[in-house]
């Protein structure tokens, strides 16, 4: 069965995809914030990386502790096979609708 | 790193998340706090933000998935309840201040209850410490063996034998003069095994503890640790101390080391520590000399019951080897020493207090009930167009409780405050030290066979807001909002209540006009009411039974206070000479009325007990012996302590060795072992006091409380102290003016017969009354406060009901007056409605109380717990205060304007 994924998952695969083999909650946080300027709670991060990973979208792991986190361990997620077909149909879908139209978007101001 | 994380928040992220997730988020969040512009507020709002995900996770929604959406949702009715309270001040006020005094006394009983009973003692890994104890046949009633503390011998056996523990160390309380400095002083103090710090794991802060070879055998030499207060006050904190000497009892020892910060031994008021083995070898020879209390350290691999059953088999060898034919069979036994940190009355007052403060909140929350019902009927129409515009019933109950839930959190935080004042004030204006209630024994008492007496003191400073305590108010606010909040949400977001927009807008309520359910948790909290003021009322009226006891003397103007005049500086007769020389000072003075000598004081724990005997009657048989209180007195003594001579005379001054031997005995033992006979002339021979060869009765005394106002006197007998030559003891001063002036004096006097004597435990009699009735007090006035909260808070709920049901059924009314009724017939309808709940609430309230009060027995003095007198005046009382909560609701009724009313439809 297909899962729709939201919009806020979306933004999180995006951000495992950019950042490869480090990310963990908070360069996660950091690259989505800094990218999108959205700001992000804590609740409802952690909430959507938990859910996509019992939904096979991400598996996770601990990482090693670090001294800028208090010696604390790191969850690095990374994505998984489906995870990665999920978000190409998302971008796939977007791309098609969004053709052509680009320019027309990136005029429309807030 | 420049922030640290909050603790309360960390803490409270571990609770919520398992422990490896806690670990990575909490990293993350330490990770990116530094950036935030108040990195601790931040935490706190990530760690919230957190908690609602978690909890709003657990909600199932069909309709909102999305973490994000669901936290937009949580906002939105977190705003909208905002604005709601806002709206409605005088609601959101009241509800406000009832919770935080519901939930404040909770907090405060609890943080009692807290550092008392649940806080891990504080010595390493208390989970694993024992208390060992002999256990002897008890005297009284055969063959139950009640728990006793050890002789050195037999402690030496058992140390040998067991196998369980990995350490085991002996201990006993002691007090010295610390002499040779410019105020002599009087300390507490402990008598050790060299094990005994490694057992408790406290390590010295400088110097060293005892070596084991230091403590191996009686007559070993004079050393001394000293507990932190002591080095910093008495010797400006010097390190140096350390392989310096200090005058004890005028004995020199030498100073091995400094405890840390806090740690005060296991009687919990220590500030020396000696070797035990200074004792000597007579006290540490002598197999029966029962003086001494054992702690021990359980291996990792052995469970506390294996322990125990470990050592009731070193018990039975114990006594095979020092048996006591005739008391029975010994044994031993090992508990944990947290059973043992306080006396049962104690833990059970807690408890019950406990048990009150929560029947506070729960008739808080009653009210609250009935509040949150009637906003639900003021927004019914709200909700029902919601309802029919689609929201689904679960989103209009989550609305109504996070409305709650602000409520709650708000009452808790303004309980917080109160709590904390209530403590402060409270630790301010009770005595300096709860050691006196917490302790099993009074102050000063001896221990005796079957008790542990003076272990395990917990100090008030213990008494605090920590984590547990938030998180314990965490939860009851949460609770609470459950319990006044949901019933309301449930049935204020109905389906049916669509009809309520047709209903209102035809001019009349669809619902139905009486709600019994609101009715039945008035009469709930009415009961509730009279169950605490009848606890109250009981407790209240023990305390004035307690002040009306006759004590057998007269406590007022009455200073006391002991001389401790100790080996090796003092023998019997030259201590007796000092005393009498201060005494003779003393009684010299203008503002004295009287001095005397006496080696007990009354009203304080009890005095030494021995065994009598008749010369002219057949010996008792083992285990009847006759146990009498013994007391040493000068011949000064009845006269000053007003003590009433009932026949015969007191205690002479010619009453010296060489002459006849006399005593005096009170009027239980004349009871007791003369029945109608006249015991003047009669010989006993006492078992203590070199008075085994028989004295004299001369006379007979009035009976005086020794142990304490609420225990009773015992059969007891007076030798005098200037022919049984005894100095251990308490003097009395009866003064002319306020005793307190005396306490100066006193000490100049005392400066001149020896200035190396301290002044101990100097007191005022009255002082002593109130130590020993304190706890009866503390609790009959809390028990009080709390009723006193639950009779207001019932009324108001009350009055609330009562004002609402006139509110609705205005209408009602209007129409009844127009068709003819009269105003003082509308009153006696509600009125009638009044009496109708109370009497059911009174009624119910008197079947629960009946049984419930038999908890309060082991505190009642003299009062039964199913006292008619307290239950019937209690029952008109809160009778008296329904009828006034509903007369003003009664009279606005009766005061309504048909022609108004109607018009307004």
């Amino acid at each position: 069965m297909k899962h729709t994924i939201g919009d806020f998952e979306q933004l999180i695969l995006f951000a495992l995809v950019r950042l490869g083999a480090d990310a963990y909650g908070a360069s996660i946080r950091t690259e989505i914030e800094k990218r999108t300027g959205r700001t992000i709670s804590a609740g409802a991060l952690y909430t959507a990386l938990d859910r996509m990973e019992k939904r096979g979208l991400v598996a996770s792991r601990l990482g090693e502790p670090t001294p800028e986190r208090g010696g604390k361990r790191k969850r690095l997620y990374t994505l998984q096979p489906a995870g990665e077909r999920a978000l190409a149909r998302v971008y796939e879908s977007l791309r098609l609708m969004a053709g052509g139209i680009g320019a027309r978007l990136r005029a429309i101001k807030e | 790193m420049s922030v640290q994380p909050p603790r309360l928040a960390e803490a409270l992220l571990r609770l919520i998340l398992p422990r490896d997730e806690a670990e990575t988020v909490a990293g993350d969040l330490e990770e990116l706090m530094p950036r935030a512009r108040h990195p601790r507020a931040w935490y706190f709002h990530q760690v919230i933000s957190l908690l609602f995900a978690r909890m709003l996770e657990r909600v199932p929604s069909p309709r909102s998935t999305d973490p994000a959406r669901l936290t937009m949702a949580f906002r939105h009715d977190l705003a909208y309840a905002f604005r709601s309270l806002r709206n409605e001040p005088v609601f959101a006020a009241t509800s406000i201040l009832m919770l935080a005094l519901g939930i404040g006394a909770n907090i405060a009983m609890f943080s009692l209850l807290n550092a008392v009973l649940l806080k891990p003692l504080p010595f390493a890994e208390p989970d694993r410490l024992m208390l060992v104890q002999l256990l002897a046949p008890d005297r009284e009633s055969g063959g139950v063996l009640a728990p006793m503390i050890w002789s050195y011998p037999k402690y030496a056996m058992f140390r040998d034998e067991q196998r369980a523990f990995d350490s085991t160390a002996v201990f006993g309380t002691g007090n010295w003069n610390l002499t040779g400095t410019s105020l002599p002083d009087r300390m507490s103090g402990e008598y050790v095994e060299a094990t005994y710090f490694g057992v408790l794991g406290v390590t010295p802060q400088v110097g060293r503890t005892f070596s084991a070879d230091e403590t191996r055998a009686p007559g070993s030499a004079p050393l001394v640790i000293l507990g932190h207060t002591l080095w910093r006050q008495r010797f400006a904190g010097d390190a140096s101390i350390v392989g310096r000497t200090i005058g004890l009892n005028g004995i020199p020892h030498t100073v091995v080391g400094v405890l840390p910060q806090g740690f005060r031994g296991l009687s919990g008021q220590a500030d020396v520590w000696v070797p035990i083995t200074t004792l000597s070898g007579e006290d540490l020879n002598n197999p029966f000399d029962h003086s001494y209390n054992v702690v021990a350290r359980l291996r990792k691999d052995v469970s506390a019951g294996q322990a125990d059953s470990a050592a009731r088999v070193i018990g039975s060898e114990i006594d095979a080897r020092y048996g006591d034919p005739r008391r029975g069979t010994w044994s031993a036994a090992a508990v944990p020493l947290d059973d043992q940190r306080v006396a049962p009355i104690v833990r059970r007052s807690i408890l019950l207090m406990l048990g009150a403060v929560a029947s506070v909140l729960l008739i808080v929350c009653i009210n609250l009930a009935n509040l949150m019902l009637f906003r639900t009927l003021a927004r019914q129409r709200e909700v029902a167009i919601r309802l029919a515009l689609g929201a689904s019933r679960l989103r209009i109950i989550r609305q109504m409780m996070t409305e709650s839930c602000v409520l709650s959190l708000f009452g808790a935080a303004a309980g917080v405050a109160i709590a904390w004042l209530v403590i402060h004030v409270g630790a301010a204006a009770m005595l300096p030290d709860l050691r006196v209630v917490l302790s099993p024994s009074a102050p000063g008492a001896r221990p005796t066979d079957g008790e542990t007496a003076g272990l395990m003191r917990v100090g008030l400073g213990l008494v605090g807001l920590d984590t547990s305590t938030l998180m314990f108010t965490v939860v009851i606010a949460v609770g609470a909002s459950l319990l006044f909040g949901l019933g309301p949400a449930w049935s204020g977001s109905r389906r049916d209540l669509s009809l309520a927009i047709k209903a209102r807008s035809a001019g009349a309520s669809a619902l139905p006009q009486r709600l019994p359910l609101r009715n039945l948790l008035v009469v709930a909290e009415i009961a509730l009411a009279l169950v605490l003021l009848t606890a109250g009322g009981l407790m209240v009226k023990s305390v004035a039974r307690l002040q009306s006891t006759s004590l057998g003397f007269r406590s007022e103007s009455l200073l006391t206070f002991r001389v401790p005049l100790a080996a090796p500086r003092y023998n019997a007769r030259t201590a007796t000479d000092v005393l009498q020389r201060l005494m003779a000072a003393l009684a010299r003075r203008g503002d004295v009325e009287g001095v005397a000598f006496g080696s007990c004081a009354p009203i304080s724990g009890g005095c030494n007990r021995t065994t009598i005997t008749f010369p002219d009657r057949p010996a008792p048989a083992p285990g009847t012996e006759n146990r009498v209180e013994v007391l040493w007195a000068s011949p000064e003594y009845f006269d000053t302590l007003g003590i009433r001579i009932v026949r015969g005379r007191g205690i002479s001054d010619h009453d010296r060795p060489g002459q006849p031997k006399v005593v005096v005995i009170n009027e239980s033992a004349a009871r007791a072992y003369f029945g109608g006979e006249d015991p003047i002339g009669k010989r006993i021979a006492v078992g203590q006091g070199g008075f085994g060869d028989g004295a004299e009765i001369v006379g007979i005394v009035q009976d005086v409380k020794y142990g304490g106002v609420d225990i009773a006197v015992l059969p007891g007998v007076y030798l005098p102290q200037l022919q049984s030559i005894r100095s251990g003891g308490v003097i009395f001063v009866r003064s002319r003016t306020r005793p307190s002036a005396l306490v100066a004096a006193v000490r100049t006097e005392l400066a001149a017969v020896d200035p190396d004597l301290p002044l101990v435990n100097i007191m005022m009699m009255d002082e002593r009354f109130g130590e020993s009735t304190w706890r009866t007090r503390v609790s009959a006035w809390l028990l009080g406060l709390f009723a006193a909260l639950g009779l207001v808070l019932a009324a108001l709920g009350l009055y609330g009901v009562i004002s609402q049901g006139v509110e609705q059924r205005r209408r009602e009314i209007g129409v009844r007056m127009a068709v003819g009724a009269d105003g003082a017939h509308i009153m006696r309808l509600v009125i009638g409605r009044v009496l109708v709940i109370a009497v059911s609430g009174i009624a119910l309230g008197v079947i629960c109380a009946i049984p419930a009060m038999r908890i309060l027995t082991s505190l009642l003095y003299q009062v039964r717990p199913g006292d008619p007198l307290v239950f019937s005046t209690f029952a008109v009382v809160l009778l008296g205060v329904a009828l006034l909560a509903g007369y003003v609701p009664a009279r606005r009724a009766a005061r309504v304007d048909p022609l108004t009313t109607l018009r307004a439809e």
